[in-house]
This record gives structure tokens, sequence and C-alpha cells, in this order.
């Protein structure tokens, strides 16, 4: 807004209330101000009350980090976060014993390849891994793409060992077995946002080890007794 | 001497009260907006070893703010999609529009906070920044992540999209009408 008067006046408008007729006269003809149109003068006055209405906002809570002074980090919906964890936990505990099952069928050698190189074939095809075992489960849709310490290869072809448990997410029963790489993890708290790469893009080991390197999943791999 | 910024503690009733802030700008209601603020505040403590000396603790933690807040919708929008799928949705949708009274009368701040809510991520969340929070283009710039001419870039189609929403809910754009839209005000 090119003029203090011009703004106030227009804010009091956005916000339903009466400008003066002197204001309105000023408005009209003020010539800082004709440059904006009446559809600009509405955007901003509107943007400017926003803003105000905004700056008047005070938290409910003050943020207490861990460490200070005896004060704890206060997060709300615990419930949720560690019911979560115990159904990763419990879906590990599941996969173990799948994976004990399967491997003691197979004679396939010593390293329990859990990911699997190969062309993307679904239609959402930059997101997908294909050929990992898939298990659903009531208690959620969570998926290991490597275990720690274990050779695994990755969908790239390439074989690799994890430096810790790597969770996949399911989006859906449905999607099953095809894979959405960050969207559970997220959810689980499993993982940092910043720490995913795009995986709208095609991802390489880079990549995949980046996520090994970042992501600490030990406790819950330690729960479903395979840390 | 400039003060690094990890050598002063942050003030973290004034932090709380400017994420807390851009957490409701970014989702509109207060009760996420609470849980957002306290997970971009508890995830920006967790991560703060590697804040660079020269980010400051607002854009720090804003960074997270935005962060959290995009998967909080994100999370919204699956919801929304499980609980009634993707066609229930849009009929939904097509209903209440259809029901909702004429936009042109309602308050000029609620119908352009509302076509804000409806542009897409980045330019929401850069017009969110500049306008309602009082960012500067740097600020915003260094809270997205991203260089000041992909702001200013998401900003002019911001208000591009802006100014086509208006005039779809007939506020004109002539000069002459300044006063007319002041008319409606009831006064003088």
């Amino acid at each position: 807004m090119n003029c203090q008067a011009c703004q106030q006046a227009l804010i009091a408008a956005a916000a339903g209330d009466p400008p003066s007729p002197t204001a309105k006269a000023h408005v009209v003809q003020c010539a800082a101000c004709l440059a904006f149109s009446q559809r600009q003068r509405a955007i901003l006055a509107a943007f400017e009350s926003i803003r105000v209405e905004h700056e008047a906002l005070r938290a409910p809570f003050v943020f207490a980090p861990p460490g200070n002074k005896g004060t704890k980090a206060r997060r709300l919906s615990l419930l949720p976060r560690v019911a979560s964890f115990l159904a990763a936990a419990a879906v590990l505990a599941l996969l173990v014993v799948r994976y004990e099952a399967v491997e003691s069928r197979s004679s396939s050698g010593p390293s329990r390849v859990v990911a699997s190189g190969g062309d993307p074939v679904a239609e959402d095809s930059d997101r997908v891994i294909p050929g990992v075992p898939s298990l659903a489960s009531p208690l959620g849709y969570i998926e290991a793409l490597a275990w720690a310490g274990e050779e695994a290869t990755s969908f790239t072809g390439d074989v690799f060992t994890a430096d810790h448990v790597v969770l996949v997410g399911v989006a859906s029963p449905s999607l099953s077995p095809t894979l959405h790489l960050d969207e559970r993890l997220l959810e689980e708290d499993l993982i940092w946002d910043d720490d995913v790469p795009d995986v709208s893009e095609d991802m390489s080991d880079d990549d995949l080890e980046f996520i090994l390197d970042d992501v600490d999943l030990g406790d819950v791999g330690a729960a479903a007794g395979r840390g | 001497m400039t003060p690094r910024h990890e050598d002063a503690a942050p003030d973290f009733r004034e932090l709380s009260d400017r994420v807390y802030r851009l957490c409701v700008a970014m989702l509109r209601d207060e009760t996420p907006a609470r849980d957002a603020a306290q997970e971009a505040l508890v995830r920006g403590w967790a991560r703060r070893a590697s804040r660079r000396e020269d980010v400051s603790w607002w854009t720090w933690f804003g960074g997270f703010a935005v962060r959290v807040c995009r998967e909080f919708r994100r999370g919204r929008a699956r919801e929304a999609e499980r609980s009634a799928g993707t066609e229930a949705l849009e009929a939904v949708e097509a209903e209440r529009d259809a029901t909702e009274p004429a936009p042109a009368s309602l308050p000029m701040t609620r119908i352009v906070r509302d076509a804000v809510m409806h542009l897409p991520d980045r330019q929401r969340e850069v017009t969110v920044l500049r306008y309602f929070i009082g960012a500067s283009t740097a600020e915003a710039a260094e809270l997205l992540g991203c260089p000041e001419g992909t702001i200013k870039s998401n900003l002019h189609k911001a208000l591009a999209s802006l100014h086509a929403a208006l005039a779809k809910v007939g506020i004109e754009d002539e000069l002459s009408g300044v006063s007319a839209g002041f008319d409606r005000g009831g006064s003088g």
C-alpha cells in the first residue's frame, strides 16, 4: 500500500467497519494509491487484515526443551505415537516369523534378500519398488527393506549391507506388494521429512545409503528381537 | 561484533508464539496448529546440532513448522480420502459449494483466505509467509529452503490466481469501482 491512510481505510473496510466519508473520499482520490486496482486493493487489504489478526495470536503453550532447568518438552498426542511404535514392533515380529519360515524352506544362499531389483511395473512407477515381499496385517502395513547388518539387494539391483533396519510403509493394503517409501515412515515419525529423498524421482543407491546412515531404527528392531 | 546465532539461547516464549502463528496461518485451524507447532519445536530442538551458524532460530524452527504443516495437510487429505472415498469426497465438495452463500456476500478477508487455502502447496506457503506472517522474501526463501527467485515467481503466480478467484466472485478490477466497494460498508 502506498499511503498509510489508504491502508488503514482498506483494512477497516475488509474487516467490515465502514470507513468515514473523509477516509472514503481520500481512498478514491489518493494519487499515491491510484496505481492499485480495486481487486489489488481488496487482496492487499485482506492480507493486511489477516496479518494483523495473526499477529495478535499467542501460543497456548511455551515450548520447554529437554534439559532446560529440569523442564521437559511437552508433546501432545503421545498415545498415538506409543501405539504406532507398538504396532511397528508387532509387525516386525510377524515379519521375523515369516522370514524365518521362508528361509527354512529356501536354499537360496546365506543372505536374506528381501528387496530385489527390476524395472518398476506399476502405474505409479517412479514410486514403486517391485518384487519386495509384502505383509499385510491388521496392525499396519510396514515392511522391511533390509535387516540390520545383513545383505540385501536394492531395487536398483545392487547388493548392499544395511546399517539399520530399513522399513518401508505400504500406503494401502490393496496396493500391496507395491511400496511407497516415504509416507508411512513420515507418519510413524521414524524418519524426518528432510531425510527422505525425493521419491518421485528415481532413487539411487546413494539415496538408500543416505537413509541407512540417517535413520536409527535400532529400538524398533530390538523390540522385534532383531536389532 | 555480531554474536553468532548459536551463542544466544532462543527466546522460547517468542518462538512458541511465532511458530504457533505460522501453523495457524498454514492450517487455518487452531487445534491442529497447536499440535503442529509443538511437533515442529520438538523436531527443531532435536536436530539443532545441524543448524548452520547463519540461520536464525526463527527460520530454523519455522522451516520445521512448514514441513510439519505440510505433513498435517497431507494426512488430513488422506484421512478424508479414506473415510469418504475420492468420488464421494468430490460429491460432498460439489454439494457444499452449491449450498454455500454467494461468496461476494462474505467478508473480503474470508474470501481471500479461502482462495489462498485452495492455492497449490508452494504458492500457498509463499503467500502465507509473505503476507499473513509478514516474512521478507529472504526469510521466506530460508524457511522454505529455496532461492528468492522461486519465492517471487510463486508469489506472482499466487497473486494471479487470487485475482482470478476474486473475478470469479464478482469483485471488479476497475478503479472507478472503489467507492462501490466501500458503499457495502454502509457509511457515507
